[in-house]
């Protein structure tokens, strides 16, 4: 909702879009690009007794790399050595403290069925490298897994990261917070042209949120099957419908590269018949500040904007480690 | 307040020490128009002998100039019209009303006479002021045919333009905010349509511009950087008119006449686009057939005569953009209505020949509105500023020495930030359930007294020393951000400010052609805009001084070298300036854009300054005139919370700023106009690294403002055939041909960036930059109808 404003106002240079042009700028370097650490560290609890129908719930994993240099570059090979090999990473809970395993799902050693499991879990094969159109597991992907799955993460449980590199420590801390889950779903046609109105459907749910000011919700959405890709904007707060039964609409997940967005009208929509499976996280703030900041910083680039700084919960590093707790809502879009 | 009282105190003392030992007598009245009785602004009446004897009339027309008794060759004398020239035996106090005359506007526009204050950069104890008239200004190229002031403007040196053909400006460094844009006294605070493209002045509504972009006399105030005043017309008092142009986007009519002639006139103008309305039958069927853009001004002015001493003037201004997409397809909705306006009622009375009085009750407001719906969510977005005005303003002609201004000026700000409502409907239940009002007015008090004496040394020396007093309060309801305390509505919190603000301007004539000036002067300002993009946008939004949002404070030092050359027909101008400003706003490193978020808690605080050398040459006499002005500039901010505490270039920083401007008259039907500008490229904050997450690419920005697009040039060109310049009947038109871009630069309007692919699949990010305005040829067809006239004198 927050982005009406800056989306529907750039339609106003419609008038002179005819006249406008647009080119790949050559722009003198003037500092020195920075490789920095880059983490990216998640850990999910489920909903307890839910039916997850075969789905799996995805392990905590923990992503460390360089970040890369904006004025050059990079080959998928230059890709795969961004990886970055840790010392000890660990996670904590209240009680005790957990070791993760630094796999690469191409090394040597590794049995093709654990290959598989990770890349499953990890929906590897599903995800692509940006911009580049290649699948995941096809370079070596590496990552740090809880490999016997000793953790079990709790709705409630704060985790604390620590990752100990040759120079630096880096900590993070999230906690999984209270679930609320979707009340209902239904849909209505977006479209006032019949062409389109009995095909395309828009998804709307119905939130119950509770009466706790700052519940932070994220979702993602996974359709005939594939892996779980967010929504075009897929963070919400509750700031404007605290401790109310509301309904808005969840966009279809799209993945951001433009080749594959779904443009015009049919952005976000879905096709009557589809099989939708909506993964409803709540999260907490720190963690929704790096999703909200890190959608406005792609999004709003241009005459309407100045930069945006994505917001790190990370310390001693760039990144975010995040806690979800996540419930499964199965569909049909009618027909 | 200690200052104030010694410097009134020094006023008083040297007036009575004149008033004892000079036996002087008063020469006073209006300086106006043959043709339309308009009054002239800054028209100059000198004593032929002693040129440094003279006086300039203000800005209601009014001149005051008191000599010592005797007999005096009086010349009378404004740019582009005929001297006038008088002999006056002053033994006692007298009025004289002088008409000036000049050739037919629509075809005599350029500076051809010679004039008693054609050497008044050199002899005015002024600096950096700047006047031009509306027709000068459509004699230059302009972007799809529209005659803009503010651009024009922007051709000078010190100006610079917020980005590409943006009437935004920036002055010496300072932010958009910090000037102070007037017309007929009302404050404008958004002075552009789409997206700033258009500024919001009608060139033929308009009777003259001044822009005082160095030392400001105190006589204004509220703004740290510049003042840009335009006067409207009052309207011709003579005989009816009516004139206008048909453009390619826009066409505008003005209609003015006498009510009872020579006593009361009136003027109404008007202007709208129609670009979209033009493309409605190529977007039908289209989803934008629902989709209309357009903006309209009107401009509407009537004064009349009481009596000899007394006038009165009502005056107005009226705009909108008002934008609309409604799909045709989808359940999506947007409007945006933003716009001006203001009421400006006045009265002049002349009390004597040397004391004369402007009162003024003022109003203005500048609104947005945006209203969208999409998928059963309703979301309104309000902002906005109102000012209530009243000022008392008065000149006091003492002797030839010197000249006062004093006055008070109560301004009552009412400032909507950001307004938010939202709400859903329901499919289900058609039930309307709303989410969210937020939003709390807030409103302010400011008050200034003036004072400054325009002080003739003697023929070498000149100053104009002033001193302005400005207090502010904010007024409840109100609650404060650090202490959380409310304040109830009418009540006065913790947030109240005064500051002296004293002006000087020195005049040093070296030889008879050149002159040494120095000027300092101290600013306040208790209004801000927070702006997220270096374009001038209709949603920025002003804020008021609060606790936590302190006033704005600058001063301004320069110093300037001016000579005249080959009998004032050549004008060179060198000025150096430092400026430093306190208390600026701006959003952080991480802001999120949320209407929902209180905006004042969005703010970081910081410092600026600015310095720079000046140099300007121009030809102002011939059929070829125009002028070169150059440029060399840093302006720098300080925040503690952006860029880690070090200073960063502020984003109009602009090192390099070089204009060309020419005009040349080939014959009487043909004039053409050529303008070339080079500024060094906008800063913008480069990429300092990028990493994935869940398939995106997501930028790492360094240090703001750190990098500098490639520079900005472009070369327009433009030429006005009047088809029968002799001509005396009662209909006249010309026509306008202009190019914009000659050479179809592409300069950048704003960079994005987005992953790419090259060939051989390797990864980049890419920096892509898009330019709005290429080559644009437009024609713009000007007219003119006159109405009976009195016969001319012989006829």
């Amino acid at each position: 909702m927050k982005r009406y404003e800056i989306t529907y106002l750039l339609l106003l240079i419609l008038g002179f879009s005819f006249l406008a042009c647009e080119e790949e700028l050559d722009l003198p370097t003037a500092f020195a690009p920075a490789d920095e650490i880059w983490v990216e560290g998640f850990i999910e609890a489920y909903v307890p007794n839910q039916d997850l129908d075969g789905e799996v719930p995805r392990p905590p994993y923990v992503l460390i790399r360089q970040t890369i240099a904006p004025d050059r570059s990079y080959t998928i090979d230059e890709l795969e050595n961004i990886f970055v090999d840790a010392r000890k990473v660990t996670i904590s809970d209240s009680e005790r403290t957990y070791e993760l395993t630094r796999f690469c799902i191409n090394d040597d050693g590794i049995t093709e069925e654990t290959r598989q499991n990770i890349i499953n879990d990890y929906d590897l094969d599903e995800v692509e490298i940006p911009a580049v159109g290649v699948r995941a597991d096809s370079i070596n992907f590496c990552l740090y897994v809880d490999l016997f799955e000793s953790i079990e993460p709790k709705i409630g449980e704060t985790y604390t990261l620590n990752i100990e590199l040759a120079d630096r420590t880096i900590t993070a801390t999230t906690t999984i917070p209270p679930h609320v889950p979707i009340d209902s779903i239904y849909y209505v046609s977006p479209f006032t042209d019949t062409t389109f109105a009995k095909s395309v459907k828009q998804m709307r749910i119905v939130l119950n949120d509770p009466d706790t000011l700052k519940s932070y919700y994220r979702y993602f959405t996974k359709v005939n099957g594939g892996g779980f890709i967010p929504g075009f904007d897929s963070v919400i707060d509750d700031v404007i419908f605290n401790d109310t039964i509301t309904d808005f609409p969840l966009l279809k997940g799209e993945l951001r590269s433009i080749e594959t967005n779904t443009g015009g009208n049919l952005f976000g929509n879905y096709f009557a018949g589809d099989e939708v499976i909506i993964k409803w996280c709540t999260i907490d703030e720190a963690h929704y500040g790096f999703w909200d900041s890190f959608e406005f910083n792609l999004d709003n680039q241009g005459i309407f904007s100045s930069y945006v700084g994505t917001q790190w919960n990370v310390e001693g590093a760039l990144g975010v480690w995040g806690g979800y707790s996540v419930s499964l809502h199965r569909d049909t879009v009618p027909r | 307040m200690k200052q104030l009282i010694i410097l009134l105190t020094c006023f008083v003392s040297v007036l009575a020490s004149n008033a004892i030992f000079a036996q002087d007598a008063t020469i006073s009245g209006y300086i106006r128009e043959a043709e339309t009785g308009e009054e002239i602004i800054g028209a100059h009446v000198v004593n032929a002998l002693k040129k440094g004897q003279g006086t300039a009339s203000n800005l209601y027309g009014f001149y005051s100039l008191t000599l010592p008794q005797g007999k005096y060759t009086l010349e009378f004398s404004y740019a582009g019209y005929t001297n006038q020239t008088f002999e006056v035996d002053l033994t006692k106090n007298q009025k004289l009303d002088v008409e000036l005359s000049t050739g037919e506007l629509l075809t005599e526009v350029v500076v051809t006479a010679e004039n008693s204050d054609a050497d008044r950069n050199i002899s005015r104890a002024e600096m950096g002021v700047i006047e031009l008239s509306s027709e000068s200004i459509k004699e230059l190229p302009s972007l799809l045919g529209e005659p803009d002031v503010l651009k024009a403007f922007q051709l000078l040196p010190g100006v610079l333009s917020a980005t590409e053909g943006n009437s935004g400006f920036y002055v010496r460094g300072g932010g958009q905010d910090q000037n102070l844009v007037l017309l007929d006294e009302a404050v404008v605070y958004n002075s552009g349509h789409v997206l700033g493209f258009f500024s919001v002045f009608n060139s033929d509504a308009i009777k003259n511009t001044t822009l005082v972009k160095g030392g400001m006399p105190a006589n204004y105030g509220g703004r740290l950087s510049s003042v840009v005043d335009i006067r409207m017309k009052e309207g011709n008092n003579k005989y009816h008119s009516i004139e206008g142009g048909i453009g390619a986007v826009a066409s505008r009519v003005t209609i003015q006449g006498p009510l009872k002639k020579e006593q009361s006139s009136f003027i109404l103008s008007a202007r709208r686009t129609y670009a979209y309305d033009l493309a409605r039958p190529f977007l039908k069927g289209t989803d934008f057939e629902g989709t209309n853009y357009f903006f309209y001004d009107f401009n509407a002015k009537v004064n009349h005569k009481i009596s000899d001493q007394d006038r009165i003037f009502l005056s107005g201004y009226f705009g909108r953009d008002l934008i609309r997409f409604e799909s045709k397809f989808r359940d999506a909705f947007f409007g945006v209505n933003y716009g001006n306006l203001t009421g400006t009622l006045r009265w002049t009375h002349q009390f004597s020949g040397k004391l004369f009085l402007n009162t003024s009750l003022i109003y203005n407001g500048y609104d947005y509105r945006f209203e969208g719906r999409s998928s059963g969510t309703e979301t309104n977005l309000d902002s906005g500023v109102s000012d209530w005005n009243v000022k008392m303003d008065l000149d006091y002609s003492h002797n030839s020495q010197h000249n006062l201004k004093f006055g008070a000026n109560f301004t009552r700000h009412k400032l909507t930030p950001n307004f938010a409502n939202i709400f859903t409907t329901s499919t289900q239940s058609s039930e309307q359930n709303e989410l969210l009002t937020s939003g709390t007015p807030r409103f302010g008090n400011e008050f200034a007294l003036y004072a400054l004496d325009n002080i003739r040394i003697n023929d070498d020396v000149s100053l104009n020393v002033g001193l302005r007093a400005s207090f502010y309060s904010l007024v409840g309801p109100f609650t404060s951000l650090l202490t959380g305390e409310e304040h109830l509505q009418g009540s006065v919190p913790n947030a109240t400010y005064a500051g002296l603000e004293p002006r000087i301007i020195s005049r040093f004539r070296l030889t008879p052609e050149s002159s040494f000036k120095a000027s300092f002067a101290i600013t306040n300002q208790f209004v801000h805009l927070a702006q997220n993009s270096a374009n001038s946008l209709p949603l920025d939004i002003w804020v008021a001084s609060t606790d936590q949002i302190k006033p704005q404070r600058g001063m301004q030092f320069a110093v300037g070298y001016f000579r005249n050359f080959d009998d004032n027909k050549y004008e060179f101008s060198a000025e150096g300036y430092f400026r430093n400003f306190r208390n600026q706003i701006d959003y952080g490193e991480n802001y999120v854009n949320d209407p929902t978020a209180n905006v004042e808690s969005q703010f970081v605080f910081g410092a600026g300054n600015a310095y720079g050398v000046e140099l300007f040459m121009r030809k102002r006499k011939g059929d070829f005139n125009g002028w070169v002005s150059y440029t060399l500039s840093q302006s720098l901010r300080f925040f503690k919370d952006i860029n880690e505490g070090r200073a960063y270039p502020a984003v109009h920083n602009r090192p390099h700023d070089f204009s060309v401007v020419m005009n040349y008259r080939l014959n009487p039907r043909w004039e053409v106009s050529g303008i070339f500008v080079y500024t060094s490229g906008a800063t913008y904050t480069p990429l300092r690294s990028i990493f994935f997450v869940e398939s995106s690419a997501n930028y790492i920005f360094g240090n703001r403002n750190s990098s500098r697009l490639n520079p900005y040039h472009r070369l327009d060109f433009s030429a006005t055939l009047t088809p029968k310049p002799e001509y005396d009947g009662n209909f006249k038109s010309s026509w306008t041909f202009s190019i914009y871009n000659l050479y179809d630069r592409r300069n950048p309007l704003f960079i994005y960036y987005t992953p790419a692919t090259d060939d051989d699949g390797s990864f980049r990010v890419s920096t892509r930059g898009v330019s709005l305005f290429p080559i644009i040829p437009s024609v713009t067809w000007n007219f003119k109808w006159r109405g009976k006239q009195d016969p001319k004198p012989g006829q």
